[in-house]
């Protein structure tokens, strides 16, 4: 039987039995558009995650202060701060090759108020270089002087929503606010920046790292960012290099102890591509039983069919059709069903994806092509293997036997 | 062409054995019209389904056009039925989803010939049965004697040498059933061989040759002697 009549053979029974197919068609679209739609979910979580880190800046280390430690049970924890990281610290790392900026930070709440306004923000103790390490921009004004690291200037950088919050359209530049007890003058704004990791970057204010050591009277660093050169840190190899340069720097200076842990940007992104591809493949697996489920239900459908089609079946065979013809009609019908069914619920999975992305323009939820053939190619084999049995069955129909009478 | 010689059939029901045919033997030539009468249960059709090869005999030899069939696999007995034997049934056996020319159809489909070929053939068949007017018509619109010639046209489509059938006047009435005799002596005349199984007296005794079937036991009554035959046959 040639192929074009196989398949006009299949359209013929699936339109015959047009609930028994439509039934069929809904569990394997919603299957399909399950797999696509959650491992879609997925891949935009690691795509977002993945941008996010790029927000952070290329060729970012992260210094935290203690060492990170092997603990007898439980996740890997932070030990205990011999020494803190200072401000010292990291004007030291400046003069090491391959680093390109440094940026100490001390971090914490504050009440900002200005006129009769009062909010809560993140407040960022920093120098000039931390809008570079950040990937960051001005909308206006200037950024943290130069000597943010030296004096504690009583001056600040507002995000974009602390400004609009504070003085609506007003030019804030030059104004006075108040931070806790003490009071700053605005000399810039950044420009509008989505989340980063959590952290709303248009809802903090900057000040220099001076003056943050005494708005929250702590000499110790939250952490230190630095930003490494392009061109001298390009390899990981060079990376690791300045790495180790950075881990003897801090050595030297805290008495021969070994007591920082450094974060580099690719590890921590390598850490969160994997976590989220194995969450993806989960969530993608636990999707698929539902392909199974309904493969299941396609045997058990089939099965009832080829019963009820004996007699045709038998007939096909008294007409010359051999065991083979048969199986394959009946492979066929369900192979035509399970395509028309995937196409379906790939469009239902894209347009879900749309919609989604109407709702939360920021994460990239798209489908890979790989995904859309994966969960194509899962399905027909869910409908392949579901359709051995009745295949078999109809196949080893004895046509002596049906056609009496 | 078909030589059957002392077949044997057995069917097992529980701890009994049933012998349903009983050393089987019979010559066909190319040409003959043959019917076999007997009464229910007596081994009619599934001697025809043995002469069909779609029933496997338990002991015997079955030579068809040369061929030992007993040894042909179930994909060679599915290409000698496909090409060389053409089958009606008495309830017609078409699918009732298809035109009558899409039941002509099928056995042209199965022998993956070519859409236009398939066309020309079955336009012709469904002219040689007087059906060309219905030929987009479906099963659920036509007469019973309509519907056994669509039968008859998808038996002969392949051009086959061999037209088995089984009571194809049973479920026709009478006008119907004469015509469908009609219809198969005139296959008969173009040089194919019929072999009817029928309880029809009227159609038993059209044949060429005639045969009755009793327990399984096949014997063929002499041409000339309608009283002797009928005698038989009215005691079933």
């Amino acid at each position: 039987m040639m192929l074009p009549d196989v398949l006009r053979f299949s359209t013929q029974v699936l339109l015959r039995n047009t609930w028994r197919s439509v039934a069929l068609m809904v569990c394997v679209a919603i299957g399909v558009s399950a797999v696509i739609l959650l491992t879609g979910l997925g891949e935009g979580a690691r795509q977002y995650v993945r941008n996010e880190f790029n927000a952070l800046g290329t060729n970012l280390l992260v210094i935290f202060p203690g060492k990170r430690e092997t603990a007898g049970a439980g996740p890997p924890i932070y030990g205990t701060t011999p020494r803190d990281l200072t401000i010292e610290d990291a004007q030291h790392l400046q003069r090491i090759s391959g680093v390109d900026y440094v940026a100490p930070i001390i971090a914490g709440n504050a009440a900002v108020s200005h006129g009769a306004l009062s909010r809560e923000v993140v407040t960022i103790g920093s120098t000039d270089t931390f809008i570079q390490t950040r990937d960051m921009v001005l909308s206006m004004g200037k950024n943290l002087p130069e000597t943010s690291a030296e004096r504690a200037e009583p001056v600040c950088v507002l995000g974009m929503t602390l400004y609009r919050e504070l003085f609506g359209n007003e030019n804030p530049i030059g104004r006075i606010i108040t931070v806790e007890d003490y009071r700053y003058r605005v000399i810039g704004v950044l420009a509008q920046r989505g989340e980063s990791l959590g952290l709303d970057l248009r809802d903090v204010l900057l000040v220099p790292v001076r003056s943050a050591e005494m708005l929250f009277d702590t000499p110790a660093l939250f952490r230190i960012l630095v930003q490494l050169n392009p061109t001298h840190a390009k390899t990981d190899e060079q990376q690791n290099q300045v790495v180790e340069r950075i881990y003897a720097s801090i050595k030297e200076r805290h008495h021969g102890e070994e007591d920082i842990t450094i974060v580099t940007q690719k590890s921590m992104l390598d850490s969160f591509n994997s976590i989220l591809t194995t969450l993806t493949m989960v969530i993608g697996f636990l999707a698929g039983i539902s392909l199974l489920v309904a493969g299941i239900l396609i045997m058990n459908l089939s099965l009832i069919s080829v019963q009820r089609r004996r007699a045709e079946i038998g007939l096909l065979k008294a007409l010359g059709a051999s065991i083979r013809t048969v199986q394959i009609m009946i492979l066929s019908e369900t192979l035509l069903l399970i395509f028309i069914a995937s196409i379906i619920g790939l469009g239902l999975a894209h347009a879900l994806l749309l919609t989604l992305k109407l709702f939360f323009p920021y994460l990239p939820l798209e489908a890979p092509f790989w995904i859309n053939a994966l969960a194509l190619l899962v399905a027909l084999s869910v409908g392949t293997l579901f359709s051995i049995l009745p295949a078999r069955k109809a196949g080893s129909v004895p046509p002596a036997e049906v056609l009496r009478g | 062409m078909i030589q059957l010689d002392k077949i044997n059939k057995y069917y097992k029901t529980g701890a009994e054995t049933l012998r349903v045919l009983n050393d089987i033997t019979l010559n066909i030539e190319q040409g003959d019209y043959i019917s076999i009468m007997g009464p229910s249960g007596s081994g009619k059709s599934t001697l025809l389904n043995m002469l069909g090869l779609l029933d496997v005999f338990d002991t015997g030899s079955y030579r068809l056009e040369g061929v030992q069939t007993e040894v042909l696999d179930e994909e060679q007995r599915a290409r000698i039925r496909g090409e060389n034997i053409g089958f009606i049934f008495q309830s017609f056996q078409l699918i009732d989803r298809l035109t009558a020319a899409e039941n002509v159809e099928l056995p042209l489909i199965l022998d993956e010939q070519s859409p236009k070929e398939r066309k020309q053939k079955v336009a012709h068949v469904l002219a040689q049965v007087g059906l060309s007017d219905r030929a987009t018509h479906r099963p659920g619109q036509m007469s019973g004697g309509q519907l056994q010639r669509v039968a008859i046209a998808r038996a002969i489509v392949m051009q086959p040498q061999l037209i088995l059938a089984d009571e194809p006047t049973g479920n026709l009435d009478q006008k119907s059933g004469k015509e469908i005799v009609a219809l198969l002596e005139e296959l008969n005349r173009k040089g194919l061989t019929v072999v009817v199984v029928t309880h029809d007296l009227a159609l038993g005794k059209r044949a060429k040759r005639r045969c009755v079937m009793v327990d399984g036991e096949l014997s063929e009554t002499p041409m000339g002697d309608d009283t002797a035959y009928e005698s038989i046959v009215m005691g079933f």
